[in-house]
């Protein structure tokens, strides 16, 4: 640590610090394009303050992952800029566009799926030990994909003042639904466990199928609530 | 006692036009739901409660039967 260079890290936070000042003017204003374009700029300047510290810090050629990780967030929120800019200058109503829930729901269902679909595909015939380990990996796999497909979710997001808007009555009706279709997943999953303890089957095997259990209910309620939403919840 | 399929269609996007092209938005702020929401009413994906009818009807200046009405297939 006290071989990296203080003043790129310096400019590297009050780079991060200026763009969410930033974000919030362009929030309080409803320009979100200057927002989005400020920040972008604070996110290159930021990946080329990481590239210069860790180069000068490692003393040679350093992993381009961090400031690639920057850059990717820069090029978001460029985009995200454009979008809003168009938006803002198009006249009439905007595109019937889905509501954060609804992206959200469908994030969250297909991260489950892809998470959880690989981690069952090694899981079954897998040693209890690999087993955890996959597990744990999975898990933080998911949270971490979540957050970024969250965060690149909410940046993309227009208008912007939806993001933070309650739920309204249909929003609480599709939850409601699909809460009750996941309802009768959870309650044959806890019903199974018992019934495969004595029924015998390997402990592993009895833990794999009701956490397969436990995720089908959470395919059941997000895929619930992207069908509800897109087909009506009536 | 076979139950009747009912269906709500409503007259929405057309009173909306009547009333100075009011957006979806502005009719979503006035009743207090998202423009999503109106969207999802004026294609019928989703019926609004009896609250919002109401709250409708007085954005619109109108009676609730006057902005939706039941189709009865039978």
């Amino acid at each position: 640590m006290s071989g990296i260079p203080l003043a790129p890290l310096l400019f590297a936070s009050a780079c991060l610090a200026a763009c969410l000042l930033a974000a919030l003017h362009a929030y309080r204003r409803r320009l979100p394009e200057r927002g989005y374009w400020l920040g972008a700029l604070a996110f290159a300047a930021a990946a080329a303050a990481v590239w210069i510290g860790l180069a000068v810090a490692a003393g040679g050629a350093p992993s381009l992952l961090p400031s690639a990780i920057y850059m990717g967030l820069a090029a978001l929120l460029a985009v995200a800029g454009r979008r809003a800019r168009r938006l803002r200058l198009a006249t009439g109503e905007p595109p019937a566009t889905r509501s954060f829930r609804e992206n959200s729901a469908l994030v969250m269902l297909a991260a489950l799926l892809l998470v959880f679909g690989n981690y069952f595909r090694g899981a079954w015939d897998a040693s209890p030990e690999t087993a955890i380990g996959a597990f744990v990996g999975a898990v933080v796999s998911l949270v971490v994909l979540l957050i970024a497909a969250h965060v690149a979710l909410a940046v993309l997001h227009l208008p912007v003042g939806d993001l933070d808007a309650p739920g309204d009555e249909r929003d609480r009706a599709v939850d409601l639904k699909s809460q009750r279709n996941a309802y009768w997943v959870l309650t044959a999953a806890f019903w199974t466990f018992p019934f495969m303890l004595i029924a015998a089957v390997p402990l592993a095997h009895a833990l794999n199928i009701w956490l397969a259990e436990l995720v089908l209910a959470e395919l059941v309620y997000f895929g619930s609530m992207v069908a509800y939403y897109r087909l009506g919840a009536d | 006692m076979a139950r009747k399929k009912s269906r709500v269609s409503n007259r929405v996007r057309e009173l909306r036009f009547r009333h100075g092209e009011m957006t979806q938005q502005e009719l979503a702020e006035r009743i207090g739901v998202a423009r999503q929401t109106i969207i999802a009413i004026e294609q019928g994906r989703f019926c609004p409660s009896l609250e919002s009818a109401l709250r409708m009807a007085a954005a619109f200046e109108t009676s609730v039967d006057e902005i939706f009405s039941l189709d009865d297939t039978g």
